[in-house]
């Protein structure tokens, strides 16, 4: 399993410190929240583990790496083996959808057969409850529902050892939401993906998961299962009312 | 927004399309479609305007050297003026204009509605250099098209040219190839060829470098979209007259 550690992390943003010293080994643990009372900051702290965002201070440390202080190619490595789905957008829009999910795949795992490729995208597709026509689209065509699973589907194609999604069930019908938490939870138990999601609302998963992240004024709480402090953490109490 | 690339100057973005072009072994299967693509719209997808254009240019040198040279007997010149125009400036620098014009634009606007919508993102997410992948296709798609409209132009024009003086009895039809090609060099031909080279290049890197400018506001991107255009035109004309007069100082008598 990958080793994920944040070291001394801070951030700050036209002036305002979204984070400060954030120190936490994220490795071991299968489904980890990041949570605050609003969205942008808990995304801003995963797009900083995704390498999207170079922190003001620290760095995130994968396999004892600084990625930060990493060459390109470094980088590059460490990017390839983990998959990340947006919030919003995210396909690239001269692309069909089947396109949008073979480039990380034929990019990552160009070894497969053309056949072999073919039928993992298909088996996710309906994993995802997805009419295999849906991959002949573009993404202009699909609902938000339907963008937001296929940025899913391109997540898992390439079996990453860690998958960030930001907000998991927002831009989702609420029929989807379950289906959603049920893949998580398996992927995250059965095949061994460390998931890292954030999200500025209250949800089952964030009972579910293994460590929360809690940002709170610049300050990160942080909540786990392994020490036995995760039950104390209630989204409600804990940003005091802020978003009811 | 993808780390370092919107924070890149021009001249370290050139050296990185440069260098992502000579390294980038490992993403080439995946470019091939997009360079394919390029050329379709800026290549393809052009030749009804450069032919409008080409022959626009080649009848109206015929049109109006008839009316000034042969009241001075200077009907001969005719084709020097023909070659001094059409390969050497016209060819490469009004094919450039209108490629820029038509798909300079539409690849900054391109790409910087792709980093508003985080596809570059998502790009750089798998672990793919978004110069590598969106920019070096691009540039390659925009000089290979550059290049070949100019050559396509230069047949258009000189064949405009020749039917125009046939109309117009201003020389003898029959004579119109063997005195063009002895009035045409191979430095004549080379000289565009070089000239449409760098402007598609250039024209190139200038799109990809103002799209991947675009941040996260989408009035930014006719903002790019105007400073593309601009800074390809005037660096054009620069390139034009460093091109022409590096040829003169050396090549030409």
């Amino acid at each position: 399993m990958t080793n994920i550690e944040l070291s001394d992390i801070g951030f700050s943003r036209d002036g305002v410190s979204l984070f400060k010293e954030v120190t936490v080994d994220l490795s071991g643990s299968g489904i980890i929240a990041i949570v605050a009372d609003t969205e942008d900051t808990a995304h801003s702290l995963l797009r900083m583990i995704a390498g999207f965002q170079s922190p003001d201070s620290g760095d995130v440390m994968f396999g004892g790496k600084k990625f930060y202080e990493s060459s390109e190619e470094t980088r590059s490595m460490i990017m390839r083996r983990n998959s990340y789905v947006f919030y919003a957008g995210g396909l690239v829009s001269n692309l069909s959808v089947l396109e949008n999910i073979m480039l990380p795949l034929d990019f990552r795992r160009h070894l497969l057969s053309e056949e072999e490729k073919m039928e993992k995208i298909k088996n996710l597709v309906s994993y995802f409850e997805l009419a295999p026509e849906i991959v002949n689209k573009r993404p202009s065509q699909l609902s938000r529902t339907e963008l937001k699973l296929i940025n899913f589907v391109r997540g898992y194609v390439i079996e990453p050892e860690v998958i960030m999604i930001e907000s998991p069930f927002s831009r989702v019908n609420k029929n989807y939401e379950m289906l959603i938490e049920n893949i998580i939870l398996e992927s995250a138990f059965k095949k061994d993906i460390i998931h890292l999601f954030s999200q500025g609302f209250e949800s089952d998963l964030i009972d579910k998961s293994d460590m929360i992240l809690a940002i709170k004024e610049s300050r990160v709480t942080i909540f786990s299962k392994a020490a036995g402090t995760h039950d104390e953490f209630n989204f409600t109490e804990f940003f005091e009312n802020k978003r009811v | 927004m993808v780390p370092g690339l919107s924070n890149l100057n021009f001249f370290n973005f050139l050296v990185s399309v440069v260098s992502e072009f000579i390294s980038r072994r490992e993403i080439k299967h995946l470019t091939y479609n997009v360079v394919y693509r390029q050329i379709l719209f800026t290549g393809f997808e052009a030749l009804s305007i450069i032919t409008l254009s080409a022959v626009a240019v080649g009848a109206v040198i015929i049109i109006q050297g008839n009316s000034v040279l042969s009241n001075f007997s200077q009907s001969p010149m005719y084709y020097n003026i023909l070659v001094a125009i059409i390969p050497r400036e016209m060819g490469a620098l009004l094919t450039a204009l209108i490629v820029i014009a038509r798909s300079g634009t539409a690849i900054s606007t391109e790409l910087g509605n792709m980093n508003i919508n985080n596809e570059t993102l998502a790009i750089y997410s798998f672990g793919i250099s978004p110069v590598a992948y969106l920019a070096v296709p691009r540039v390659l798609g925009m000089t290979i098209s550059v290049v070949s409209l100019s050559i396509y132009f230069n047949v258009a024009a000189f064949t405009s040219s020749w039917f125009v003086s046939f109309l117009t009895d201003a020389i003898i039809p029959s004579q119109f190839l063997f005195d063009l090609f002895s009035a045409l060099t191979i430095t004549d031909l080379m000289m565009g060829l070089i000239k449409s080279g760098l402007f598609g290049f250039f024209g190139g890197v200038i799109a990809c470098y103002h799209g991947f400018k675009v941040q996260s506001a989408i009035t930014e991107v006719p903002q790019r979209t105007i400073k593309t255009v601009v800074n390809s035109v005037s660096s054009l004309v620069l390139l034009d007259i460093l091109v022409t007069a590096l040829f003169y100082l050396y090549l030409y008598d």
